[in-house]
């Protein structure tokens, strides 16, 4: 699918819902699916039209479905993974996308159901979604930049950069590891999105420093909404621990913060709601746009012969 | 007044100069200002200056290995308050350089960063000016170089006094105190003839090392009539990889991903923000670019109010938020954010050596193969400029 043409054909103002997801050792998949109704009602119900889930819900479901698979982030969890697929783990997956198609279509709005680990040529792929009000998948975006933890897991990147033109505007996603290279939301933004996705799961301690050398700061070099959507508690013998966050430009924050909401606390549950208004961005953008001052020359002498030449022989790791 | 009438066009130094529109009068003042500033400005009144200082060297220098990248630096960020000097300029303007670099060699600095903008406090050699100010600078530089002048045009027209003075102040601070010396920059004319916002890195022995044109420039600069540099400069010094882009390049993570993939450990940003300070907008330039680009940073920023136009800034030493002992990427800052100050620290490049080590970077080559850097110029913001 193709960007939209024109920025001013989206809707000016949107709200949008970011869940920060608590991840529990036991509970049952039913009892999961209906606490997961229960918030994207409760974001719908508040006027969300686009609700983001964070990284590893559906894994979630897949551990509490398989509780004897001993999924966990590991040497073994590519092969874990590829084995319960080929028994029963591919109908449950299909059922937890089915069970969100049905949620976007009974509430009319957009969802993101986190992220999937499927299965690849070499490895497994953290892969996200997005659902639109008719309950039709638009498209898939993986993972494209991988830590060397989740290198370890067998994740594989994915190989390009997709912007999904919305009736909310243009949308682009930056998954977990993603958001902390800013290759990704600069391609994002050039390609013309206006709001990021960024389902996310950063292991424990919490550190908003961290935090703000992701999204936040990523999102005032290009200038664009970013809904950053975390996963809390256990899964995989990890610990995951985040501040879900909806950024704007500082510019156009509340004591120019770059926040627009922010999660309450980094260890509990929380669903909260923003209005994204495109006029103040605009604003924003036409006060000073950073693109209008690019070096392209000097990118151009650099760009991407430098990446090669720093990866060289190495498996593709710049230490 | 003008000094060269409504059609008058600055011309360089050693250019002929017409000014069809501009009366006798006016081209006498204006050759009589060149020649006074010509003699206000001689290296030798600089260097005579410096020398009634008596210099000790330091030897923080000599404890740096002759090859081969050091474990560790001690720098010094200086924070330096923007004052328009009216009178005395090549003296007040030493003098100043010197209290400052003295401080940070007293603490055992080997390289000393200036901020942004370290040269302008010399464009007070325009008589009157602060007044001019008050209506705005792009009023004063009509009222100094015509009608169709623009800011750069003032500062082309100080440019070789300028440049006298600057060079000559920081080449003889770096080579009596035999240290390393990042200048800040000027608002000079170019080898080109193009005005430019240019660094300067001087060696222990006074040489200037390289010049770092501003790469990214604000929108205000360009309306004053400034061009960007092309080139990014990365040294090997005795202090190990260093870049030094100017302010406003921090705010692009390109110019630190080329500084840091061409094999810098170290990007120094002189830096001046005309704007009130406000934390998370400060937080903007360097510090999220040594996070990503996991380098060590120096930023030394410009602060006080200088022809009406308040800068603002905290000048500080910062690394990968794992390295710093607070967490939060800072070894070092500085208290205030308007106050002159030197901030002294040292850089672990070992400890940033270990860091990259157990955390490298993982790039997508066959994703920036795609789309960088075609989309700069394919980009919807990049091509249109509109939203």
């Amino acid at each position: 699918m193709s960007a939209s043409p024109l920025y001013k054909e989206v809707v000016f103002l949107i709200r949008v819902a970011c869940i920060q997801l608590l991840s529990r050792r036991r509970e049952s998949p039913r009892d999961f699916l209906l606490r997961l109704s229960y918030l994207v009602e409760h974001a719908a119900r508040d006027g969300a039209r686009l609700v983001v889930f964070p990284a590893y819900t559906a894994f979630i479901y897949l551990t509490l479905a398989h509780p004897k698979a001993q999924l966990y982030f590991g040497p073994g969890l590519a092969q874990g993974i590829k084995r319960m697929r080929s028994s029963s783990g591919a109908s449950d997956f299909n059922e937890f996308l089915d069970f969100f198609t049905d949620l976007s279509k009974k509430h009319g709005i957009y969802t993101v159901p986190g992220t999937m680990l499927l299965p690849a040529r070499d490895g497994i792929t953290n892969t996200s979604y997005l659902i639109s009000p008719a309950g039709k998948i638009l498209g898939t975006q993986s993972q494209t930049h991988l830590n060397r933890d989740e290198r370890g897991c067998g994740f594989v990147c994915g190989e390009d950069l997709r912007v999904f033109a919305t009736s909310l505007g243009d949308l682009g996603f930056a998954i977990c590891e993603d958001a902390w290279y800013p290759e990704v939301m600069r391609i994002l933004t050039l390609k013309g999105a206006r709001i990021i996705i960024a389902p996310t799961a950063v292991p424990k301690p919490y550190s908003m420093w961290h935090q703000a050398r992701g999204m936040w700061q990523n999102i005032q070099q290009n200038q664009v909404f970013g809904i950053e959507s975390c996963l809390v508690g256990f899964l995989g013998g990890v610990e995951f621990e985040g501040r879900s966050a909806i950024y704007a430009p500082c510019d156009m924050t509340p004591e120019d913060t770059g926040m627009l909401e922010q999660a309450k606390a980094p260890h509990m549950e929380d669903v909260f709601t923003h209005d994204l208004d495109f006029d103040k961005l605009k604003e924003t953008i036409v006060g000073f746009d950073i693109f209008s001052r690019f070096n392209i020359p000097l990118y151009k002498e650099w760009f991407p012969d430098l990446y090669r030449q720093a990866v060289a022989g190495r498996p593709q790791s710049y230490k | 007044m003008s000094y060269l009438g409504k059609q008058g066009h600055i011309g360089r130094e050693k250019s002929d100069v017409k000014f069809p529109a501009a009366n006798i009068f006016q081209i006498l003042g204006f050759l009589l200002f060149k020649g006074f500033l010509k003699i206000q400005s001689r290296p030798s009144l600089v260097r005579r200056i410096l020398a009634e200082k008596h210099i000790t060297p330091s030897s923080a220098v000599d404890e740096l290995p002759e090859s081969g990248r050091p474990s560790k630096i001690r720098v010094a960020a200086v924070q330096m308050r923007l004052e328009l000097i009216k009178e005395n300029h090549a003296r007040a303007y030493a003098e100043m350089a010197y209290r400052l670099t003295k401080k940070a060699v007293e603490q055992g600095a080997q390289l000393v960063v200036f901020p942004e903008y370290s040269g302008i406090p010399l464009v007070g050699f325009i008589p009157g000016l602060e007044d001019l100010a008050r209506e705005g600078l792009d009023f004063a530089a009509k009222q100094v170089s015509g009608e169709e002048a623009k800011v750069a045009d003032v500062f082309r027209l100080l440019s070789p006094a300028v440049r006298r003075i600057y060079e000559t102040t920081f080449s003889t601070l770096a080579g009596s105190f035999r240290v390393y010396i990042i200048s800040g920059s000027a608002l000079l004319e170019d080898d080109d003839g193009v005005m430019r916002n240019i660094g300067y890195f001087f060696d222990p022995f006074g040489n200037i090392i390289a010049k770092q044109r501003k790469l990214h420039l604000m929108p205000l600069e360009v309306e004053w009539g400034f061009e960007p540099g092309r080139e990014l400069e990365v040294l090997d010094t005795r202090l190990g990889r260093i870049a030094f882009p100017i302010c406003m390049d921090a705010t692009y993570f390109e110019t630190f991903r080329i500084a840091r993939l061409r094999g810098a450990d170290i990007v120094v940003i002189p830096a001046a923000n005309n704007e009130d300070y406000l934390f998370w907008r400060a937080m903007r330039g360097i510090w999220p670019r040594v996070q990503e680009s996991r380098v060590l940073g120096i930023a030394a920023h410009a602060v006080g109010t200088f022809l009406g136009i308040p800068f603002t800034g905290r000048s500080g030493l910062l690394g990968p938020l794992e390295l710093t002992e607070s967490e939060d990427g800072y070894f070092a800052k500085a208290d205030t954010v308007d106050e002159e100050e030197v901030v002294v620290g040292d850089l672990d490049l070992d400890a940033l050596y270990r860091f990259r080590e157990e955390n490298p970077l993982y790039f997508n080559v066959r994703l920036y193969d795609k789309y960088l850097p075609s989309l700069y110029e394919k980009g919807k913001r990049g091509n249109t400029h509109t939203v």
